[in-house]
């Protein structure tokens, strides 16, 4: 009997949701996977008769079946990606956040053009193309007691240092020295998954298979489509949609590389931002990242 | 799967999909305004920070309440930057000069960033010096400072 409620529920509110669908039309958001539904129509010259307006009717109802199927589908798809997403990252955090240091690396480069990053305090230019080191220290709480982030340019040169000891954190560009308390990290991978699963309701995530660098990835994108198109005024351009993608390594979760692929409103696309990242859990930190971090505690 | 199991996440889901395309895509937004007087005409000076999943924006604003024209009406200075509290290192700074608007009402610019914070938090900031000058007085008396943290 309960079951014969929920399924009459469930009816009703899917119909609703169909009347919905066909009011406001999901058209702001573009993917190469959407898919798109073709409405027969009878044709205006066509006789009037039975026959053809009983076609017309099954046609539209067949329509109308498709686009329901689709709908759903499409939905299914999607949560099934969120899902699988969540999966993975969940796998990557559990087996690279422990007690002990982890070392990333990140590689980044982007679209000078485009989108620059500005300078520091100092007149340096925070660069576009770059490498990241960063060693993070875990306590038993899995929270960050200290870390050493070391930014470099693309001829090796350091542009800026931070260090975060004793509840304090250091920046070398400007030398301020702020109060930061363990934490906890909560993610690795850029807050892909948690930024795809909050933003669900206004972007659309999807799932494809390929290769990267030789080796197979998941690759999984969330496409962010703006009402109106948004000034990049120093470039003289506008966004209509920006695509983060983040590829995956399909056994351990680990991202292996994240980009943002700015849509503009000439139908051009644009890497805007591509970091490749590398994860060596329970490293020794090198004599460079400890002589740092000894710098920065309280004299004795 | 059941098929009335497989109805109720279907329109679950297909549900928060329908309504994201009517929803806004701002997903943390922030403001600060101020007002005062110069030369005996109300003005307002409003910095705003909106974050959307890739992107972050600077909004700076300065206006006459009463639309009155006023001689010079902008900015003396302007900075921009995001902060990666979790890695320690600075992500976007952006420092601008000095602009206005002669004999005008309004002086209005946003600015549209893209951050690349590894998780953790990152602090936006928005800060800068309004410009009001009119009848030879000048009004600048703020900055008004935006600042956000998000937690990623």
């Amino acid at each position: 009997m309960l079951k014969r409620v929920y399924f009459l529920l469930g009816a009703v509110a899917t119909l609703v949701v169909i009347a919905v669908a066909v009011a406001y039309p999901r058209v702001n958001h573009v993917s190469a996977n959407t898919t798109t539904t073709s409405i027969e129509r009878p044709d205006a010259g066509q006789s009037d008769s039975i026959s053809n307006s009983m076609d017309a009717r099954v046609s539209s109802a067949n329509s109308r079946v498709n686009m329901q199927q689709q709908t759903v589908e499409t939905a299914d798809r999607e949560a099934q990606a969120v899902s699988k997403l969540l999966i993975l990252t969940d796998k990557a955090n559990r087996s690279l956040i422990n007690p002990g240091w982890l070392y990333i690396k990140e590689s980044g480069e982007g679209d000078g053009d485009l989108s620059g990053r500005g300078s520091l305090p100092n007149g340096q230019d925070i660069p576009i193309n770059y490498t990241s080191e960063i060693w993070y220290h875990f306590d038993d709480q899995l929270r960050v007691i200290e870390f050493v982030s070391i930014q470099r340019d693309a001829n090796g040169q350091a542009v800026q240092i931070g260090v975060h000891s004793n509840g304090t954190s250091w920046n070398s560009a400007t030398g301020e020295t702020s109060a930061l308390e363990p934490f906890v990290l909560s993610t690795l991978d850029y807050g892909f998954a948690e930024q795809a699963t909050a933003f669900a309701a206004s972007s659309q995530v999807d799932e494809m298979a390929v290769v990267l660098n030789g080796k197979p990835a998941l690759l999984f994108s969330s496409l962010e489509s703006y009402p109106e198109p948004l000034l990049m005024a120093e470039a003289n351009q506008s966004v209509v949609a920006n695509e983060g993608r983040a590829y995956l390594d399909p056994e351990t979760g680990q991202l292996l590389q994240h980009e943002i692929i700015a849509h503009l409103s000439d139908g051009t696309q644009r890497v805007v931002s591509r970091v490749v990242l590398e994860f060596k859990p329970n490293v020794i930190p090198t004599a460079e990242v400890l002589e740092l971090l000894a710098s920065r505690k309280p004299s004795q | 799967m059941k098929l009335y199991i497989k109805i109720w996440w279907s329109l679950i889901v297909t549900t928060s999909l329908l309504l994201g395309t009517v929803g806004t895509n701002i997903a943390q937004a922030g403001s600060s305004s101020a007002g005062g007087s110069v030369a005996g005409i109300p003005i307002l000076a409003t910095k705003e920070i909106a974050q959307t999943q890739y992107t972050w924006r600077a909004g700076f604003e300065s206006k006459t309440l009463s639309g009155t024209y006023i001689s010079v009406i902008g900015r003396t200075w302007w900075t921009a930057r995001a902060f990666c509290e979790s890695t320690g290192l600075w992500t976007n700074s952006f420092q601008y000069g000095g602009q206005v608007e002669y004999n005008s009402l309004y002086w209005r610019q946003i600015s549209l960033y893209y951050g690349s914070c590894a998780p953790g938090r990152e602090r936006l900031e928005n800060l800068g010096g309004h410009d009001f000058q009119h009848n030879g007085q000048y009004s600048s008396p703020w900055p008004v400072t935006v600042s956000r943290s998000e937690y990623h």
